[in-house]
């Protein structure tokens, strides 16, 4: 029978490594999602999954079991992950016009300095090349809001738990984030 | 019109299922019978459907066979709190007998005691500790060394015919001090 969270976080406290092992296979394919969603760099993403995992070790012990062990972990993720993005000085484009209709494709409205970023090697315009530049479009806050949403399906409670923020703040940054989206991504929709 | 526009949220908590039973009810029965509501509710079905199969897709791509290698390189960078490492420690080495930490130190004291009781310090079989005793020396040799304990050895450089050699042997401190006298035949 498979342990609980709570089990195997208690099990981790005892220095079970076992136990931490677990945790780590049961999320990391979620956590590497959020960073990648974060960064659209796969190995930037691994290496921050991979840090934030070590660093709940190092802190299980802080943890208070009350609370729920993947809010935690996806809060370490999308603090690593903004700080990851702050070094690599990358700025997400957040002024630019919503496009009017025929107006010319996505791929024209993309920053030249976004071309450094791996995801942009485009060579085809598969629609999931368009989405992930899209997301890139927005900033830190609303990617982490609208990943944890529509990938991860958190409530809007765990959102502000895991962002430390309010469920009004959740509410309005995902009604701009899809709002972004929709305006960048319209001919798919 | 005007009330769709107001109900925008309110389709949009819709979709996000945060709406609570009597009011999901009723915009779930208002979107049923309104165009450019239920239009709102399938795009917005729709965003979620991309965002979460390109994800999906990006993540299936991925290889997790190294994650936890991974995970373990990073534990290795940083630097652990005391008490972590000692978890890490025992649970390394199966640290599962059944004694707890005094009866171990007790024993470790215990094997100590006795290897150093069973194997004093010594440079003469035959001496109790603190003696002083006088190796057979004879007076009209003119000795260069005298051999103690198996593996204690001191040199004398050189000795007159009246020259008494007295050793006296310290096992507190492991210390073996040689006396060579003239004429008075000993150590004070």
């Amino acid at each position: 029978m498979e342990s609980s969270d709570w089990e195997l976080v208690r099990r981790c406290k005892e220095g079970d490594r076992q136990a931490f092992r677990e945790l780590v296979e049961r999320y990391q394919r979620k956590a590497v999602a959020i960073a990648l969603g974060m960064l659209h760099d796969r190995e930037d993403a691994l290496e921050v999954a991979q840090e934030a995992f070590a660093k709940v070790f190092t802190s299980i012990q802080q943890f208070k079991e009350e609370a729920s062990f993947y809010t935690w972990l996806y809060r370490i993720i999308v603090n690593l992950a903004i700080d990851r993005q702050r070094q690599k000085s990358r700025q997400p484009l957040l002024e630019r016009n919503d496009p009017e209709e025929g107006e010319s494709s996505l791929i024209d409205m993309m920053p030249a300095e976004a071309s450094a970023d791996p995801y942009e090697q485009i060579k085809d315009k598969e629609l999931g090349e368009h989405i992930r530049r899209a997301i890139a479009q927005l900033t830190p806050a609303h990617k982490a809001v609208i990943l944890m949403r529509e990938v991860e399906g958190l409530s809007y409670e765990e959102i502000s738990e895991i962002l430390q923020c309010s469920r009004g703040t959740v509410m309005s940054r995902l009604h701009y984030a899809r709002k972004r989206l929709q305006s960048l991504l319209g001919r798919y929709l | 019109m005007s009330r769709c526009l107001r109900s925008e949220r309110l389709v949009t908590a819709l979709h996000d299922d945060e709406l609570d039973n009597p009011l999901r009810r009723e915009v779930a029965s208002h979107v049923s019978g309104c165009v450019v509501c239920s239009h709102r509710l399938a795009t917005l079905g729709r965003m979620q459907e991309l965002l979460s199969q390109t994800f999906d897709d990006e993540i299936e791509k991925i290889e997790f066979s190294n994650f936890w290698r991974g995970v373990e390189s990073k534990l290795q960078e940083q630097p652990l709190p005391w008490k972590v490492r000692l978890q890490l420690w025992r649970a390394r080495w199966q640290f599962n007998w059944p004694l707890s930490a005094p009866v171990w130190a007790a024993a470790a004291l215990l094997i100590s005691t006795t290897l150093l009781l069973s194997n004093p310090p010594s440079f003469n079989t035959e001496t109790a500790s603190n003696e002083i005793v006088s190796p057979p020396v004879s007076r009209s040799q003119d000795t260069r060394s005298v051999a103690f304990a198996s593996n204690q050895q001191a040199h004398i450089e050189s000795l007159s015919a009246v020259s008494t050699v007295s050793l006296w042997n310290e096992p507190a401190s492991n210390a073996t001090v040689i006396w060579v006298s003239e004429d008075d035949g000993g150590m004070p």
